[in-house]
């Protein structure tokens, strides 16, 4: 009963990862056997190499800040919802977080063509609707200036999630049993101490574990930088990840670099080398703050 | 008034988006946030015959269907035997296969492309079941595998003395009364793999094979300056799904918060 999982977990998920790392060690474009083996060769071009280096830091910075900005615009923001949401009468509370969670039922390529019509310099709906209110004098063209590029793609990217991110801490506060509260109630707890030195704590697992899926998540952008700013990630590369230099780097930028796929697959292992051992490491520290009710 | 916010912020580019597509281009441009001065049902008409919008449904179709078929098959044989047995390797395999949750397949892009490629399977909608129902494996089976233990087993024992066969007890026992944590796990891959773009977008190669994310932005490629057709594509790529999910999501959080993230 277990052989048919297991068949279709190793074919298409195992076997692959372990080939992309074989494929890394080998000068290969995709045609022919793969003969040249020139061990790490690939990651020295990746990583102090005169082309592809150049955008490879770039990128790798790019994916921090998707992580942290990322946390710091999703994971808060969806905590506090989640705490007001909690305190509301269980109708209310279902309606908005019904409202909440229909982003989450769109496809990033409908959000990121949406949005790219939306934040437009002339036509746009954004750059309208804040001359009409009175914010004219920072209408910019968001999509095509290097500094404000990455985050509002970013803030594209949370529109769709943060419903669900929301819908997990109300479940993760749900199941804090009413004793617990009530006995910080007994004890004389006020509003503020309640939640700081009771709910959060007792959060901490959860928010481990969308920590850890922000890390795997802001690891693997792709669609949103693709399809907004381009193959090339403009402006200038300022909105290039390592999803997008991956792409370009096997199948073939514009930057002087054919498409070679052994220099491809380094850049996926070295991706794996960043989120497998984060990941565990969240995974590590989350047991730790294990609770049991 | 946090939440009226939120819910205003989530809401704007929805009604955004349903508005301007019953606007033509130049009412669009001159004011992207009115109302529409009439209603131009006709840009719908419009895209859907420009584009081959009726083939790409049905490829996402044929694609979501068949891989959330084939991951409650897969997904629900194996979470029995990891749930409901206690041999020495049922604890780590469950393990290797949860792992997965931190291992991004796209990452391994492109051998899974070389390997549907020795296959003959790419540029085929079946490989790309193939390659979504592996990719939902390790959260559906955490999830399930989760769902099946907080079962009582006496039920299964019952059954047992009664003359019940393992494949029995899972069919009449397990699977009927796991339907909320099915339909979980269901509702889950069923969305994410209806808007997913990134594997078409490597796989897929002849426009009839085209999902509808992958159709609908090539659309917006041929299309770009007729905003009229445009965002009447994206209302007909999006508004179905959003409904679908809208009647579906009482069950699906109820089962999410219920019973699966404990």
């Amino acid at each position: 009963m277990l052989l048919p999982a297991l068949t279709l977990y190793l074919a298409f998920t195992i076997y692959p990862l372990i080939q992309s790392v074989r494929i890394s060690l080998y000068d290969w474009h995709g045609l022919g056997p793969m003969k040249d083996f020139v061990g790490l060769a690939n990651y020295i071009e990746i990583l102090v190499g005169p082309t592809l280096s150049e955008r490879f830091w770039p990128a790798l910075l790019h994916n921090l800040i998707i992580l942290t900005f990322g946390i710091a615009t999703l994971q808060i923001p969806a905590l506090i919802v989640a705490l007001l949401l909690w305190q509301r009468p269980a109708r209310v509370g279902a309606v908005f977080r019904t409202i909440y969670l229909l982003p989450w039922a769109i496809s990033p390529a409908v959000v990121a063509t949406l949005g790219t019509l939306m934040l437009h310099p002339q036509y746009g709906a954004i750059n309208s609707l804040m001359r009409a209110v009175g914010l004219g004098g920072l209408v910019r063209p968001w999509l095509g200036d290097p500094t404000f590029a990455l985050p509002v793609i970013i803030l594209l990217g949370n529109w769709i999630v943060l419903g669900f991110i929301i819908l997990i801490y109300l479940a993760s506060l749900r199941s804090i049993p009413y004793e617990v509260l009530e006995a910080a109630a007994i004890d004389g707890a006020s509003y503020r101490q309640t939640i700081w030195k009771v709910v959060l704590p007792l959060l901490r697992p959860t928010i481990l574990t969308m920590i850890g899926l922000g890390i795997i998540s802001s690891f693997s952008y792709f669609e949103m930088v693709f399809l907004v700013t381009g193959i090339d990630a403009g402006p200038y590369y300022s909105t290039d990840v390592l999803a997008t230099f991956f792409y370009r780097t096997t199948f073939g930028g514009n930057f002087g670099y054919g498409g070679s796929f052994g220099a491809g697959a380094a850049v996926a292992t070295l991706m794996l080398l960043i989120v497998i051992p984060s990941s565990v490491a969240v995974v590590r520290l989350r047991r730790r703050y294990d609770v049991g009710y | 008034m946090v939440l009226l916010l939120v819910a205003a912020a989530v809401l704007y580019p929805l009604a955004l988006l349903v508005i301007n597509s019953l606007k033509s281009t130049q009412e669009i441009f001159t004011d992207p946030n009115g109302l529409p001065p009439q209603l131009r049902f006709d840009n719908f008409i419009n895209a859907w015959q420009q584009a081959n919008f009726a083939t790409y449904y049905l490829n996402s179709v044929i694609v979501t269907a068949g891989s959330v078929a084939l991951i409650l098959v897969v997904t629900s044989l194996a979470c029995y035997v990891l749930a409901r047995h206690s041999f020495r390797w049922t604890d780590p395999l469950y393990l290797f296969f949860v792992l997965g949750l931190m291992m991004p397949v796209r990452l391994a892009i492109l051998p899974l492309f070389l390997l549907l490629r020795d296959l003959h399977l790419l540029d085929t909608l079946f490989g790309l079941i193939l390659v979504y129902s592996a990719a939902g494996l390790p959260f559906s089976i955490f999830l399930l595998t989760n769902f099946f233990r907080g079962l009582p087993r006496e039920l299964d024992e019952a059954a047992r003395l009664d003359g019940a066969s393992e494949f029995g007890v899972y069919r009449r026992i397990i699977i009927p009364l796991s339907k909320p944590g099915l339909a979980v796990v269901a509702i889950y891959n069923a969305v994410l793999i209806w808007n997913d773009y990134f594997f078409p977008l490597i796989f897929i190669r002849s426009p009839s094979l085209r999902t509808l994310p992958l159709g609908m932005t090539s659309f917006y490629g041929e299309h770009a300056t007729q905003w009229d057709l445009v965002f009447a594509g994206l209302t007909t790529t999006a508004i179905p799904m959003v409904l679908a999910f809208l009647i579906l999501s009482r069950g699906f959080t109820r089962g999410l918060t219920e019973g699966a993230l404990k």
